[in-house]
């Protein structure tokens, strides 16, 4: 068991495998910003269709929440601020679970707002799968921060 | 482990003062920028049309005197219809295309998703605006008809 564990740690914070987890979160948080960032009004529209957020609150979490995922993204990826954006790439991943189950549990037929916000995908059981894989490479990058392929680390 | 933490809370503090200045700045800055609080009509369906709610509509699709009318994209509308429905994109120039097809002032009922209702309100005011005077949203969208049982035609059918 010990054995497995050093294993893990050993996987884990292999450089390759922290670099690859913070290029899987970079590409995917910078992906799913666009569209956004390219249409506020209507990833409003997604996030209401969740009945979730008060409708005071609604615009100023699509003007800000598509910027978040974007510079946490790049951030992410060249390696500044690593573990900053690992931790709040994990609390939307958090969000995002939390709205994705309650819509699931409550029978909502929305599209899911995730990377496109028209028609697009539904939400489903798959998009929770990938979000729990997500938060794996949270984790990781969250442990390991920008120790390897960083701008910062050239810049020190 | 707490020192990770602090240190990446801190991080996580000068990245959000960083998104909440570039955001609302590029918010401000651009035509398609949204007012901050959205005011209490923005997320209803706005339409002149009248709503119908799925019994009612059921009436007209029994005798079969009422058309269906689908405002969603394509691809949407081949995944699942209700049948019998023409597919009238609420982004293209189908509604006008449609309105020689049709024999004289039918019953319309437009509908699209739930969640996309303002799409069906699109088409329906377009058609109201060329002089048709029965027209109808389906109120709760294609989910709230096939909430009640009524038959849909899906892609491998």
């Amino acid at each position: 068991m010990s054995d497995f564990r050093s294993v893990a740690e050993k996987v884990f914070s292999n450089k390759y495998v922290v670099f690859a987890a913070r290029l899987i979160l970079g590409v995917v948080f910078i992906y799913a910003s666009l569209e956004k960032i390219q249409n506020p009004e209507g990833f409003a529209q997604a996030i209401y269709n969740y009945r979730m957020v008060p409708e005071s609150l609604i615009n100023i979490m699509a003007i800000l929440l598509p910027w978040l995922e974007l510079i946490c993204g790049i951030l992410v990826i060249v390696g500044v601020f690593v573990r900053g954006s690992a931790l709040l790439i994990g609390a939307m991943l958090a969000v995002f679970i939390v709205a994705l189950s309650s819509a699931l549990l409550r029978g909502l037929d929305i599209s899911c707002g995730c990377f496109t916000l028209e028609g697009g995908r539904g939400i489903a059981g798959k998009t929770l799968v990938e979000d729990i894989l997500l938060m794996i490479c949270v984790a990781i990058a969250l442990l390991h921060g920008g120790k390897v392929f960083s701008f910062k680390k050239g810049l020190n | 482990m707490t020192e990770i933490l602090t240190r990446a809370v801190k991080e996580a503090v000068i990245i959000v003062i960083i998104v909440v200045i570039v955001a609302m700045v590029v918010n401000r800055a651009r035509d398609e920028g949204i007012p901050l609080i959205a005011d209490a009509e923005t997320f209803r369906v706005q339409t002149n049309a009248e709503f119908l709610v799925a019994g009612d509509a059921r009436a007209y699709f029994d005798d079969g005197s009422g058309i269906f009318l689908d405002a969603r994209e394509e691809r949407l509308f081949a995944a699942e219809h209700i049948e019998g429905a023409l597919n009238v994109p609420s982004t293209g120039g189908g509604v006008d295309e449609m309105a020689y097809m049709v024999p004289a002032d039918p019953v319309l009922i437009c509908y699209s998703a739930e969640s996309t209702e303002r799409e069906a309100g699109v088409i329906a005011d377009k058609l109201l605006e060329l002089g048709f005077t029965r027209v109808y949203v389906l109120h709760g969208g294609l989910e709230a008809w096939k909430a009640e049982g009524l038959p849909t035609v899906k892609e491998s059918e």
